[in-house]
């Protein structure tokens, strides 16, 4: 044994040197980095705002959970013409004033804005929150007294007057939706698990756990909550009452074909100007096969043909159209593929290695895939021709200033 | 696993308050000496004057007991009566306070399953949360065992001392050295396996067991056959393939060379240059000839475990010869005589193991002989002592040696109640008094051990040692005027009669704040009654995240609403950023996620309204429980302090 391996090493070490000499002659940028972002994080996502395209995600030093941070980026909608020459480049729009080291959730609002929340880390249990009308320019706090979810819809908006936000189970209260008032700061709980769970053992599925919130415009104001559910072939998607107490839940969830007794998991679940979209997962593993499940009243529901993925989610974006560009795992190369609603899923070209999140740009449909390497974000669009690098953006990272200590800072 | 406080081994801070609390604790030792001797010269005095009333005084007889001590329990007692001596000695290296957990204890306990990381553990929080105390106890807690195991040579005493000194030797077995770190990796008799102190536990057994044992020859030969069967289990360990004893260079994949790997430790400690030289010399020797000396440690093992547990005397004489030459040739090319480098705490295992085997040898060949019975005789006359140390009777001082009596001899006149004192014969008075003084000196340590044990809070040491001492200052502090999360209006003003502990917290910050909210409420317990007179407050630091909400939401997460004398204020920018420059305290809001930066010194005003201490340190999210432990502690110190000036 020892001999082989001795024998082997001499053209193991040259192919090593060779696939270096390669890899330098390819590429000046820096490795993306495709360290495996801390547990507890939420995934990377991206989203239609008004104005533009917001997508979060994680940077900084990966395998390091005090020196990663959740960052907010936002590309105007803006295709060309004075001002932006060749499409608006993203931007920095992190709020500031509160360490992101447990992620970011957003929601985009119909008037424009967006509502960001905190996810929880180190010794912070309740999750600040921040929102802009001007596209990150000026942010005003709020603060959510528990711990959101970190999930990509874990907070949803219509207007400065209603507002959800899904609350983790651990380590400020017991999970459930909460409700704003006029005020950022001011919640009350509009639905408990409990709840949920009770409506969806009555629709013949056993709830594992709330994933996503969502309000709609359309029909105005109603409250979905969603969930992953097991049993009864159907999405665990409920519309919360306001008339009553505890507030009614009703099952809403559309009928996935061919998947009774599967667990189907709600990934997504947003409010778009025609109504609703959820982006399902039946099945899981290996066998998995995602749905796009659109409604304009959320109520009857259209279901896509599946898209057999067969390897893990690890983000999503939604599109102005109110479907969504998914992001598939893959070592070395992960995968993209594109559901718009009434047409075929489509797969696109292998992303580049490293990537994130795909966001979908608000004016033109441009895809973009952002890949974080510690301190910098690379932007690579889908062209005619493949993924293009069109962007190096600097993100000036604070590394430490979670753990400073010594009375330096806080 | 508690890992310390990021403080060099050797911070001059707590060395010198270790050097200083032992220098107060010798001077308590000569006191309780002096207190000795008088108790000693008065019972003397008390003594001759009855001895001159009742006639005469005579030269008191001799002290016999009924038969001698038992050779191999002398040797027992005496050996590890110094070893202790020595192990105290050593504890008090200036290292120890710092350097005892991080250096030697948790690296020894590392490989070893969760659970003993678990126990060792929480001696270690304890060491670590009193260093200087818990260093300085276990200095008089040993030298006072040592102490106790030499004067007290038979009776009750004396097994009481080996009582004491098994009891000790588990406790530094379990959390000094991890169960000898027998459940670990790599644990070999060469580096001291089983660990030293499981022989200071036998040997402290050996002595408490009753003199009558060690009549017969079944105690020394139980001695030599378990040290047997020990020799060959460890044969066994160290010829274990696998675990790179029989390689002195390492593999192919950086594995093995483990003896070689230890010798090169070894010689880098500081250390005279010729003993670095002997071991350095060994480890090249060892690196070239690993097979060879580990077959030689393997076979000698087996030899001498072989000789002991047959327990026939010519054969454990063999035994004996050996072991002692691989035990001292390995005290010295291996272990490094054991103590060297600062930190060491005792001699390591070969110069136990030797006195434990060869006592076994000694009780197996030297049996104690039980006194004749003999006739009074006319001449002069020994008294017998029983185990209470209470003359029972006297025997011809031309007897054989040993040969006291108790069976009829003249039996002793009781002493009235509260007399025996004044009974015991003058040789065994003084071996009394003298273990007394002994059992002071263990008490000395053990009892701020006992203290710290019970203290769950770290003394202000490690605090001061890692921040400097606080800023004594004395001019009017800033005034203020905000709102508390009440929505009361709360200003220094209003505070006039109360010590205000004042402090700047960012609402929603993650790390430090959360920290130092929490040990300002275990501050507050400290205070006890005191804190009726305190007003802990504190400022929001975030520019940003102003509201009562925040403030509310800080102080649910961190239960601060259970303290009636907080307040958490808040109040338009322009009023905090007052009272920020005012107390020159640092805000900035960065970009990107971090957090806002800001300082957080803890600034105490007296009741007249007057700024007197301004500690600049905090718990600091990279510290230890014991940091931000020892930061509550400071903080409840200062303020006692100006409460009660």
């Amino acid at each position: 044994m020892r001999g082989g391996r001795r024998r082997r090493r001499p053209v193991l070490a040259g192919a090593g040197a060779l696939a270096l000499v390669l890899a330098s002659c390819g590429s000046s940028a820096p490795a993306a980095d495709v360290s495996p972002v801390p547990a507890g994080l939420p995934p990377a996502q991206a989203l239609p705002g008004s104005g533009g395209t917001w997508a979060t995600l994680a940077m900084g030093h990966r395998g390091d959970p005090l020196n990663t941070f959740g960052e907010l980026f936002y590309r105007s909608g803006c295709s060309g013409g004075s001002g932006c020459s060749g499409g608006a480049p993203w931007v920095l729009a992190t709020p500031p004033g509160v360490a992101s080291s447990g992620g970011l959730m957003v929601a985009a609002n119909p008037d424009g804005g967006l509502t960001v929340g905190f996810g929880v880390s180190l010794d912070l249990r309740f999750s600040p929150l921040a929102e802009t009308t001007d596209a990150g320019s000026v942010w005003s706090g709020g603060i959510l007294p528990v711990a959101l979810a970190a999930a990509p819809d874990a907070l949803a908006a219509l207007g400065t007057a209603h507002r959800l936000a899904l609350s983790a189970s651990a380590p400020l209260g017991t999970g459930g939706v909460l409700v704003s008032g006029t005020d950022l700061s001011t919640w009350s709980r509009l639905v408990s698990r409990g709840t949920v769970a009770q409506a969806a053992s009555g629709a013949g599925c056993v709830l594992r756990s709330l994933t996503a919130v969502a309000v709609t415009s359309s029909p105005a104001g109603a409250d979905l909550v969603a969930g992953d559910c097991t049993g009864g072939g159907r999405a665990g998607i409920f519309r919360v009452g306001t008339d009553g107490r505890p507030a009614p839940v009703t099952p809403v969830g559309p009928r996935v074909p061919a998947t009774a007794g599967a667990e189907l998991r709600v990934l997504r679940l947003v409010a778009t100007a025609t109504g609703v979209s959820a982006l399902v997962d039946a099945g899981g593993g290996s066998g998995s096969r995602l749905y796009l499940a659109t409604t304009a009243d959320a109520a009857s529901w259209t279901v896509s043909a599946p898209f057999a993925i067969g390897r893990p989610v690890v983000s999503t974006s939604v599109t102005m159209d109110g479907g969504f560009v998914v992001l598939l795992g893959g070592d070395p190369v992960p995968a993209g593929a594109v559901a718009t609603p009434g047409a075929a899923w489509r797969a696109l070209p292998a992303p580049p290695p490293g990537t994130a999140v795909i966001a979908s740009g608000t004016a033109d449909g441009s895809l973009d895939a952002l890949v974080p390497s510690d301190s910098v974000l690379e932007v690579d669009r889908l062209g005619p021709s493949g993924w293009q690098r069109v962007q190096e953006l600097v993100v000036p990272i604070q590394y430490g200033s979670t753990s400073a200590g010594g009375g330096a800072s806080g | 696993m508690n890992m310390g406080h990021g403080l060099s081994a050797n911070d001059p801070t707590v060395t010198t308050a270790f050097r200083t609390a032992l220098i107060h604790q010798f001077l308590l030792v000569v006191l309780l000496a002096t207190a000795l001797a008088i108790v000693w010269n008065s019972i003397r005095t008390v003594r001759y004057q009855r001895a001159v009333l009742a006639g005469g005084v005579e030269e008191p007889a001799p002290l016999a007991w009924e038969y001698p001590e038992p050779a191999a329990r002398r040797l027992l007692r005496i050996a590890f009566g110094f070893l202790w001596i020595v192990d105290g000695l050593l504890q008090t290296q200036a290292s120890m306070p710092l350097g005892l957990t991080a250096r030697v204890i948790t690296p020894s306990a590392a490989s070893s399953p969760g659970w003993v990381q678990h126990l060792v553990n929480s001696g270690v929080t304890i060491w670590n949360d009193h260093p200087v105390s818990a260093a300085a106890s276990v200095v008089w807690i040993q030298v006072g065992i040592g102490l106790f195991l030499l004067v007290a040579p038979r009776g009750r005493w004396s097994r009481t001392a080996g009582l004491v000194s098994a009891g000790w030797g588990l406790v530094v077995w379990v959390f000094g050295e991890a169960l000898g770190g027998l459940l670990g990796h790599g644990s070999s008799w060469l580096f001291g396996s089983p660990g030293a102190a499981v022989f200071y536990v036998a040997a402290g057994a050996l002595v408490a067991v009753p003199d009558r044992m060690w009549e017969t020859v079944r105690v020394g030969r139980l001695i030599v056959r378990v040290t047997g069967v020990f020799f060959l289990a460890m044969a066994v360990l160290q010829a274990w393939p696998g675990r790179g004893f029989w390689s002195g260079r390492p593999g192919a994949d950086g594995a093995g060379a483990t003896l070689a790997a230890m010798e090169r430790q070894m010689a880098q400690l500081s250390q005279p240059s010729v003993t670095a030289s002997w071991v350095r010399a060994f480890g090249s020797f060892t690196t070239a000839h690993g097979l060879l000396v580990n077959a030689v440690v393997v076979v000698a093992l087996v030899g001498i475990g072989g000789c002991f547990v047959l327990a026939r005397p010519a054969l454990v004489r063999v035994g004996v010869i050996a072991g002692s030459v691989l035990c001292l040739a390995t005290w010295v090319l291996v272990q490094d005589l054991g103590f060297l480098g600062g930190v060491g705490t005792d001699p390591n295992s070969m110069l136990p193991m030797m006195a434990v085997f060869t006592s076994g040898y000694l009780a197996l060949v030297r049996l104690p002989v039980r006194a004749a019975r003999a006739a009074p005789a006319p001449r002069a006359a020994a008294a017998a002592v029983d185990d209470a140390g209470q003359v029972t009777g006297v025997t011809p001082v031309d007897a054989a040696p040993g040969d006291a009596v108790r069976d009829g001899a003249p039996a002793p006149v009781p002493a009235p109640s509260g007399q025996r004192l004044l009974g015991l014969h003058p040789s065994y008075l003084v071996r009394c008094i003298a273990a007394v003084g002994a059992v002071a000196v263990v008490l000395v340590g053990a009892a701020p051990m006992a203290l710290a044990a019970a203290n769950p809070t770290a003394d202000p040491i490690v605090n001061q040692a890692l921040n400097g001492t606080a800023n004594v200052v004395d001019y009017p502090a800033p005034g203020f005027s905000l709102l508390n999360q009440s929505g009361a209006p709360v200003s220094l003003r209003s505070l006039a009669g109360r010590t205000v502990v004042l402090t700047f917290l960012d609402p929603v910050c993650t790390s430090d704040c959360p920290l130092i909210a929490q040990e300002l409420r275990v501050a507050d317990q400290q205070l006890g009654a005191d804190a009726t007179q305190v007003e802990f407050v504190s400022i929001v630091n975030n520019p940003l995240y102003t509201s009562p909400a925040a403030t509310a939401a800080f102080d649910r997460q961190e239960g601060m609403g259970q303290l009636p004398n907080w307040d958490f204020l808040t109040g338009p920018l322009d009023q905090l950023h007052h009272a920020w420059d005012s107390y020159g305290v640092q805000t900035a809001v960065s970009p990107a996620g971090a957090m806002t930066a800001h300082s957080d010194p803890v600034f105490l005003i007296d009741r007249t309204g007057r700024l007197r201490v301004v500690l600049t340190s905090d718990p600091g999210a990279q510290g230890d429980a014991a940091l931000h432990s020892s930061f509550s502690s400071t903080v409840a110190l200062q303020v006692r302090q100006l409460v009660r000036s």
